[in-house]
């Protein structure tokens, strides 16, 4: 350990309350970002997920501000069937249903061959019991967990009473936490009859996406196709998403950097004889400086793995939280990580510039004039 | 007259005020010291010996007037830290070390500062510590010594980068008497072993004998320039 971490440390063990103070305010920061931010892209993650199931295209109504206002007519589906670069579309009606205790449960409109199906486990029922003019609903995993139900029983869901058809489980916790119906009764159901929210589109091949995007323009001016790719980029839900999530992050930082920087100040304010008495022995402006900017660093790491800890714990707790339906599957990426190590670094060194440049302008004579 | 190369430092026309000019302190005080002597600054409380020993220090600035340390204008940022670095040591009333750290880590504080290898740094604080009688208290901390040892330890920190000129304001100012004088004979000792020269400001009669020259500071001013009394 070098002299200068060891002074630092001595610091900061000196004003233990202090120091803990100002590692709980960034670790708080840390956690929330984490926290926040992994919520928004796993559920961002899990919504992709759905689109691009088996899937190179979606189709969906131009202009529109969220998928849930999108209508494709059925008519439309079928002419995108039948253009040469396409070798299967899978239409979709999304709607939000609720149930007793249950506000917000999401429900799927698809057809029996629709490959969302066909990769799911079947814990009760089968694939072959999902026909297109069954007026059975079929839940997901999660969704038979809050709602108590088994196959063969019927439920309430929203102002329908349904009997359930199978229960099956999915990797998304959307889909798992959902319902599932066939599209025919959930057009029925949501009053929107000869209409899909989206189409999802297999590509013959994949270079084909350009020919298709050119003739959806020209056939079809109230649709637009983008490759998934594009519509992750493009689709403002998940930027308003990611954009929320960054902000709250950035302003409990915020908070967090103030409680540094009022640390960094004290702890200055209360030792600057010794400040003076090490200007006496010959430290720098700079060695002085990078004391001080040490010390914020040393309480930003610890700040940093608290609040990943708590973070990740928190994480945990939601994803195991029944009132939230298994729609929390976080996604902790290292880049993410190192991005709020980043800030959480920088929020610590910026609240501490100004107790830096005090504490390496500190006049030793006057410092020490009153012994 | 003094060589050139014998003048440790050199003062001309001092003066410094504080409170905006209100309150004088110095007040155009010329003098040289040369080279390994023993000079005391002595006067009574608030005559401006301290003050005056911060100006010939480059710890404080002038508000008129020049110093020049060891060839050396201490109003240079770049020259005042070469000074303190490699040249300087100094010793203060109330020893102003690191209570929270060991005797051994703030003995290391100024070969921390001039970037020293440890290995160097270790050997000379043992060596020194030795001479003072601290090598059984290297791992104490501060907190855990007496007034005498603490005082023993700053001495120590004066004088481990081997300076040239230790400045000591009020060195056995809080200590009794006779521990005083103990620390203060140490002092003498170590500075005549190392060869450096000691610009010391007391208001003790008792210490000027040690000393090849006093200085009576009064009213800011240096009345009086007396060889060893």
């Amino acid at each position: 350990m070098t002299g200068i971490t060891k002074l630092a440390l001595v610091n900061i063990r000196r004003h233990k309350i202090r120091a803990f103070i100002s590692v709980a305010g960034i670790g708080f920061g840390v956690a929330a970002m984490l926290t926040i931010v992994s919520v928004v892209l796993g559920a961002i993650g899990m919504f992709q997920n759905i689109l691009a199931t088996e899937s190179n295209e979606v189709v969906f109504e131009r202009n529109v501000s969220d998928l849930f206002f999108s209508s494709v007519p059925m008519e439309q589906i079928r002419r995108l069937r039948a253009l040469p670069e396409v070798e299967c579309v899978n239409p979709m009606l999304v709607g939000i249903v609720s149930s007793k205790e249950h506000p917000i449960i999401t429900c799927f409109g698809v057809e029996r061959t629709d490959p969302r199906l066909a990769h799911a486990k079947w814990i009760s029922g089968t694939r072959q019991d999902f026909t297109d003019d069954s007026k059975q609903i079929f839940l997901g995993a999660r969704a038979a967990e809050f709602l108590k139900a088994s196959i063969g029983q019927r439920i309430h869901i929203g102002k329908g009473e349904f009997e359930i058809g199978g229960i099956l489980r999915t990797k998304n916790g959307f889909e798992d936490g959902g319902v599932f119906m066939p599209l025919a009764l959930a057009q029925d159901y949501f009053h929107r009859e000869g209409l899909a929210s989206i189409a999802t589109i297999k590509l013959k091949r994949e270079g084909a996406s350009a020919s298709f995007k050119t003739a959806v323009d020209r056939g079809f001016p109230a649709l637009i196709a983008l490759d998934d790719k594009e519509f992750n980029q493009s689709y403002s839900q998940f930027r308003i998403l990611k954009l929320t999530g960054w902000a709250v992050g950035i302003c409990s930082f915020l908070l967090g950097g103030m409680g540094v920087a009022n640390t960094m100040l004290m702890s200055v304010f209360t030792r600057i004889r010794e400040i003076a008495v090490l200007r006496v022995c010959g430290f720098s402006r700079k060695q002085v400086a990078g004391l001080v900017l040490g010390e914020a660093a040393i309480l930003a790491a610890a700040g940093t793995v608290a609040g990943f800890v708590l973070g990740l714990l928190a994480l945990q707790a939601l994803n195991a939280a029944p009132q939230l339906q298994g729609y929390v599957q976080a996604v902790v990426r290292p880049d993410i990580l190192l991005a709020i190590t980043s800030i959480a670094f920088m929020t610590a060194i910026l609240g501490s510039l100004y107790p830096a440049w005090f504490a390496s302008h500190v006049q030793p004579a006057e410092a020490l004039r009153f012994e | 007259m003094t060589a050139k190369d014998d003048i440790a430092i050199e003062a001309h026309d001092l003066w410094k005020s504080f409170d905006d000019g209100r309150i004088p302190v110095i007040r155009g005080v010329d003098l040289r010291i040369a080279r390994g002597e023993m000079t005391a600054l002595w006067g009574t409380s608030g005559s401006g010996k301290s003050t005056l020993l911060h100006l010939l220090s480059g710890l404080d600035v002038p508000d008129r007037g020049t110093v020049s340390i060891l060839g050396c204008d201490p109003t240079k940022e770049a020259d005042r830290l070469e000074l303190r670095r490699r040249h300087v040591g100094f010793v203060f009333q109330l020893h102003n070390l690191i209570a929270d750290l060991t005797v051994e880590e703030n003995l290391m504080i100024p070969a921390l500062a001039c970037g020293q290898s440890h290995r160097d740094a270790k050997e000379r604080l043992r060596h020194l510590a030795k001479d003072v009688g601290l090598s059984h208290r290297l791992n104490h901390r501060i907190q855990d010594l007496s007034g005498g040892e603490r005082q023993r330890t700053a001495i120590c920190r004066a004088l481990i980068n081997k300076p040239k000129l230790v400045f000591a304001d009020e060195p056995t100012g809080s200590l009794d008497e006779e521990t005083g004088e103990t620390v203060f004979q140490l002092l003498v000792r170590l500075v005549a072993q190392e060869g450096a020269s000691v610009i010391l400001a007391t208001h003790e009669r008792r210490l000027l004998k040690s000393c090849h020259r006093v200085l009576h500071i009064q009213q800011g001013t240096a009345l009086a320039c007396e060889g060893a009394i």
